[in-house]
Formats: structure tokens, sequence, C-alpha cells
């Protein structure tokens, strides 16, 4: 049997109940292929696409003619079918309700390490319970819901390619009967290696461009500070002071900048900050970005009411990140001889750190928009301030991962408010396990005695 | 006699700058800036504390606070990790470093920070 490869016509060839498609540009999408198998007697319909390379295509013939000739019993169809997807590189499996496999591919059977002849036909968590543990919370969730999903990654090596650790996405597709109920999913697996390779490269890149951005910025820090110093002598120029004043404050602008910049690229593949969380103390915290800020701008007032100790679950560098943000933007957005007021509280079971200042406020219309990326105020409310306008989205999105809140109440030329909610650290009752089993011990003893 | 710090870092500009600021403090600076000469000069001149950046050559940063942990003779001097590595709390956490300064730093921060290492 012979096919023939037209690459200009969309319609490739039908035979029965198989249909192949092409698209027009044969060397982009090679080719489309539905399926609707098995209606003649009357079994379950559904419908396969997968697109293929056109190394595939140009293999099919002999793949087909091939196995043609070893399984001449089998319906031709079926073998095309066979041959098709076998030469893809994606991987496919296809379940019923009942979590049985119907069919698998040559590349799915390599990528969750399992064979053919295991699997199809039997139920996953009988014929591979380590695989059944990998993909049924997602088949569930498709087969309740009836919405695709594609939440599982996967890594590893395939056998026959040791030493080269590859990833690859799952899509779990559902498949409908007439009645629009669910009744199979396809899990459709394709490798994203070279994307996973591409991010590993933007975050080193990201690494270490940060790491050399910050280090000439420490060394004039150092110097500024060491300078700063010398001019508290009496004696000391009003203009040296003066200029030092000016490059302080600018630095601070730099790294802020560049802190924003680093912070943005530090998002994992779905836009969140990625976070290291542990036990700190958000008042300690607080407290020691309020003193650094006391520091570099001597001048301003920053006004701050924490409790002794107030501990939360939270990454201490994004926290950190977010407070210094908030403190920075009250003191940019308002007068030098206003006062800033930084306080800790707690609810029942949340830490609140407010931020307040007399400044510039905003404008209600802008009031939604700030948490933004990429929102600068406009007009006359930012003649002067600097920024890439990633401070408060970075912030929100890193309370967020924390499973807190940020919001803003804000009254133009009267001031804002910064209000940032997390969660308190849950802490477990202590066991005291043996003391309960001596006192039920005693209990029993005494019934008996009785 | 001046207090002995050892200052591990590569990059000339940080090494000027935090020597000028530590010697005008009144301490006695000896600056190392390969990974794989730290232990030999710990068990030199014995130091009482220790600045140590992240990225050096040879051997990491963290990878000598490490060794220098492990070590009994040298496991009681502090380690101040001082880094621009955005994951440096985490890591010098992992390490057993007695604390951390992220870059850039201000002078009153390090000075206290050594202060609060020296006499605590």
């Amino acid at each position: 049997m012979h096919i023939t490869v037209h690459k200009t016509v969309c319609l490739l060839a039908v035979f029965g109940n198989v249909c192949v498609v092409t698209s027009q540009n044969i060397h982009e999408c090679c080719g489309v292929l539905m399926v609707s198998p098995r209606t003649r007697t009357k079994q379950p319909t559904w419908l396969l696409w997968f697109c293929m390379t056109q190394k595939a295509l140009s293999n099919l013939p002999h793949r087909v003619q091939s196995s043609s000739t070893q399984q001449s019993e089998m319906p031709w169809q079926v073998l095309m079918l066979e041959a098709l997807l076998d030469c893809s590189r994606d991987g496919y499996m296809l379940f019923d309700r009942t979590g049985t496999c119907l069919a698998l591919n040559t590349t799915a059977a390599q990528i969750y390490h399992t064979h053919e002849s295991l699997l199809v036909g039997a139920t996953l968590r009988d014929a591979d319970p380590r695989l059944a543990q990998t993909l049924s919370p997602c088949m569930a969730e498709v087969f309740e819901t009836g919405r695709e999903t594609h939440k599982l990654e996967l890594g590893g090596e395939l056998p026959g390619h040791p030493g080269r650790f590859r990833h690859w996405l799952s899509r779990f597709v559902p498949l409908s009967r007439e009645n629009n109920e669910t009744s199979h999913v396809l899990v459709m697996s394709t490798e994203v290696s070279s994307e996973h390779e591409r991010e590993l490269e933007r975050r080193t890149f990201v690494e270490v461009a940060g790491h050399e951005l910050r280090t000439p910025v420490t060394t004039l820090r150092a110097y500024l500070g060491m300078l700063r110093q010398e001019l508290k002598h009496p004696r000391a120029s009003g203009v040296a002071v003066e200029c030092v004043h000016k490059m302080d404050t600018t630095l601070v602008e730099l790294t802020t900048l560049m802190a924003e910049l680093l912070d943005s690229s530090r998002m994992d593949a779905n836009g969140r900050p990625r976070v290291h969380r542990r036990r700190i103390d958000l008042a300690h915290h607080v407290r020691n970005i309020v003193e650094q800020t006391r520091t570099v701008l001597p001048t301003r007032r920053v006004l701050l009411r924490t409790p002794h100790a107030l501990f939360v679950r939270g990454d201490p560098y994004r926290l950190a990140h977010v407070f210094d943000n908030l403190l920075s933007n009250a003191l940019k957005y308002s007068e030098p001889d206003t006062a800033v007021y930084v306080s800790v509280s707690k609810t029942k079971e949340q830490a609140v750190v407010r931020v307040r200042d007399s400044g510039i406020g905003i404008s209600k219309a802008n009031v939604d928009k700030i948490f933004g990326k990429f929102y600068r105020i406009h007009g006359h409310e930012r003649v002067g301030m600097t920024g890439l306008g990633l401070g408060l989205f970075i912030a929100k999105q890193v309370i967020e991962t924390h499973g807190g809140t940020i919001e803003v109440e804000s009254v133009p030329l009267e001031g804002s408010t910064f209000t940032v909610r997390l969660p308190l650290e849950k802490i477990a009752p202590r066991k005291r396990g043996g003391t309960i089993q001596r006192t039920v011990s005693a209990r029993e003893r005494l019934r008996r005695k009785s | 006699m001046s207090t002995p710090l050892l200052l591990v870092e590569d990059d000339a500009g940080i090494i000027g700058a935090m020597k000028l600021i530590l010697t005008t403090e009144g301490y006695d600076v000896v600056v190392v800036s390969d990974g794989a000469l730290v232990l030999d000069e710990v068990a030199r001149r014995r130091p009482a504390l220790i600045l140590l950046d992240l990225w050096i050559p040879n051997i990491s940063g963290d990878r000598v606070c490490s060794l220098l942990k492990a070590n009994k003779k040298t496991a009681s001097i502090p380690v101040l990790i001082v880094s621009a590595n955005h994951a440096a709390p985490r890591i010098a956490k992992e390490c057993g470093a007695d604390a951390f300064l992220s870059k850039p730093f201000e002078m009153a921060t390090l000075l206290k920070k050594i202060r609060a290492l020296l006499y605590t």
C-alpha cells in the first residue's frame, strides 16, 4: 500500500472512516489526523487531533507498508493510525472513565517508563500503581469538570538515551460523547526540554546580571557612607553635605530600580514570585527596614509602632522588599517635613502592617490600577518621580503568594495608607501523648479494680 | 591591639571600600580573594570574624563556610556572609553562617552586624 503526500492540498486522503488532513504549509504544520473509529460497531466515538513532523510524514508509507506485511490480518486503517501515532514525538494515551487504558503510542510508553502490553486493556491502578499515582489526580479533575488541564510536568531520562535529563508537559483533554458527558481523557505529553533550558539560561543570566549590578553599587554606597561620616564634622561645607545627601537619595533610587527589575525577572512559569518560606519575626524585620531608612535618610521622620515579636511564615528577603518599597513610596510621595507612620499589629488570625503618609495621595481613578504591571502615576502627581512601575505589582504578587492581601486607602492631597495582611504562623498545640496514655491506663486500672 | 578580621572578597572595588571602612574603625583587615586559600589563612591568623562573599573563585563561599563550621578548631569563629546573591539569607542559614548582609549595604549596618557578632 502506498500513500502519496501532496504538499499543496488540504485534504490528503479519505479512506473509509479515517481522514487525513494537512495544512497548506506542510513545513510548519505537517498534518492533522482526525479519526472516528468503531462507529459501525456502535462503540464510543472520539476525535483525535494531532500534529506530525515532516519527517514523520516522510516515514509514513514505509512504516505502513512494513506493518501491513507483518500483520496482514489487521485493518490497514488501524495500522496506519498506529504508525502515525508512533511517529509522533508527542506521547498519547487514551483512558476511559474506569481508568482503563485504551491506547498509547511508543513515545508515551517511553516517557512514562511503561509498556503497551502492560497497560492497554488494564486499569491504570492495576497495571502500574506508580503511574496511577502520577496521572490519576489530573484525570479525575478532567472527568469531574469536563475542562482541559495541563498541570503535569514530568522530568527524567528516556530509555536508550541516558545522561540527558528531559522535561515534558502533559495536557489532559476531555473527549465527549453525544450527551456531552466526558467519556474519555486523552493525555498528550509534549517535550518542553528546550523551554526548560532557555528558562534555566534566563535565570542564570538574571542571577549574574543582578550580582554584577549590585557589586559596583555596593562600592559606591560604602564610599558614600564614609563621606557622610566625614561630613558630620561641624566645619563641613553645607554644599558638600547637600551633594552627598542628593547622591545618597539617587543611589537609593537606583537600588530600588535594580531590585524591581530583578524581582520581576524572578517569577515562575505562572508569573508568581518564587518564595522560600520560613518562620520569621515580622516585627523585627519591619524594625530593621525602618532603622535602615532612618540611617539613609536621617532628615526624614519615620514613626514606628510594633509589638515585641510577631511570627509569620514568610520569605524574609521578599517581604523585606515589599515593606521597603511601601516605605520608600511613602517617603517619595510626601513632603520632606511630614512624617510617615509604620505600624505592625495583629488580629485573631492575621499580622497587619500599615504604612501611612500625608503625601499627594492617589486619585480614585488610579487606586484600582496601582497594583498593575508597569503602572506609573501620570500627570502632576508624578513630577520628578522615577520608577519602572513594578514595585507595587511585585509587592501584590509576593503578598498573595504568602496567602495575604494588600490594599490601599487614599485621599488626593491628604495621603495614603497601604495595609498588608499576612496569615499568622499557626502554632501546633504541644503533644502530650504520654500523659494522655497514662491517664487512660489509670482509669482502666481503676475500672478493672472496681 | 586591633581586632583581626578576614575579608574574603574578589572584587577590587568592594575590597578597597570595605578595607577603608574597617581600618578606619580600628580593625586589622586581611584580604583573601580565593576560596581555596581561606582555610590556610584562618589556620595561620585565627581571625576574630570572617566576612565572606559567596561568589569567590575555586571554592564557593558557602562551601568554605560549611568546611569552617565542620572543623572543631574553626567552628567558633563567627562568619558573616556578605553577598549580592538574592538567595543569600537561605544559603547562609544552610551553610551554618552566623549572619548575612545583602549587598548593597549601608556602612552603619555592616559595622552594627560586626559588633553584634564580636561582642555577643
